[in-house]
């Protein structure tokens, strides 16, 4: 798990103030703020983490078009450690 | 505020004292701005950078602006524009706004017509629906008049055809029964309303 992405994923996530952020747009955040820029795999790796650990969740009901993400209560309590 | 904005407090700090923190991240981030031209800024502020201080501002900002532009553009949306859109629609395109301009690809200007665009999008395609909803009016409404025309039609018909039978049972020369003839004569009479001398 790379954390620097995790934690950049997840300050994104909060600035967004309950409002579901595109993928593709989540990315563009990570990619504008962290040097090196972080490879896709990297990226995707710390979605599925963030995800499987209930980090972050995908909107629901939104299978049709490009997946949004929004924080959990847990990636929030993780932020204020 | 994240950490790594904390590290770029020098810059920071200076702009807000000059009062000049939002109108610098509006050019930076929201007109993108090149780097020459935001320090020939600076200077005009009397205030020096470099570009090295540019690139880690940027970094440590950029990610906070962009995403507070979305929440206002969010709020605006709800609350001052699109007057002719219901709320559900006003939702939609709120919460499409709020991701238009939360990238940081997005500059000011692009951002304006992408909101000008969504707006008019919605308002067509609440226009369509208004549209179909009047044709489906429109069409049982059509319906209505086939059905009365049918049955007018075929009241016409029954009529002629009892035209056609009473003007037989007249005839005195076709009557197997004279008596029952002129009873259902004075009957076909009173039904229509004629009175007798």
């Amino acid at each position: 798990m790379n954390e620097k992405i995790c934690r950049k994923i997840l300050l994104t996530l909060a600035d967004c103030d309950g409002h579901p952020l595109k993928e593709s747009v989540l990315q563009e955040h990570v990619n504008s703020d962290l040097r090196p820029v972080p490879s896709q795999a990297d990226f995707d790796d710390s979605i599925m983490t963030l995800r499987s650990g209930g980090y972050i969740k995908a909107k629901e009901g939104d299978f049709g078009g490009e997946v949004k993400w929004l924080i959990t209560e847990k990636g929030e309590t993780w932020l204020d450690k | 505020m994240s950490d790594k904005t904390k590290s770029n407090e020098s810059l920071a700090d200076r702009l807000i004292k000059a009062e000049v923190y939002d109108e610098f991240c509006a050019l930076m981030f929201g007109q993108r701005m090149r780097y020459e031209d935001l320090l020939e800024q600076l200077e005009k502020w009397s205030l020096s950078s470099s570009m090295g201080a540019l690139t880690r501002f940027s970094e440590s900002h950029r990610s906070q602006w962009i995403l507070a532009r979305a929440r206002a553009q969010h709020e605006s949306m709800l609350h001052d524009s699109g007057t002719t859109l219901d709320a559900a629609q006003r939702k939609l395109v709120a919460e499409n706004l709020f991701n238009l301009a939360a990238s940081p690809e997005v500059s000011d200007k692009t951002l304006l017509k992408m909101r000008d665009q969504e707006i008019k999008l919605a308002e067509l395609e609440h226009d369509k629906i208004k549209i179909g909803q009047a044709e489906k009016k429109l069409d049982q409404a059509q319906e209505l008049i086939d059905l009365q025309k049918r049955k007018i039609e075929a009241l016409e018909a029954q009529a002629t055809a009892a035209a056609a039978k009473i003007e037989e049972l007249r005839d005195p020369a076709k009557a197997d029964d004279p008596e029952m003839r002129q009873r259902i004569l004075d009957e076909v009479d009173l039904a229509m309303g004629i009175k007798k001398s």
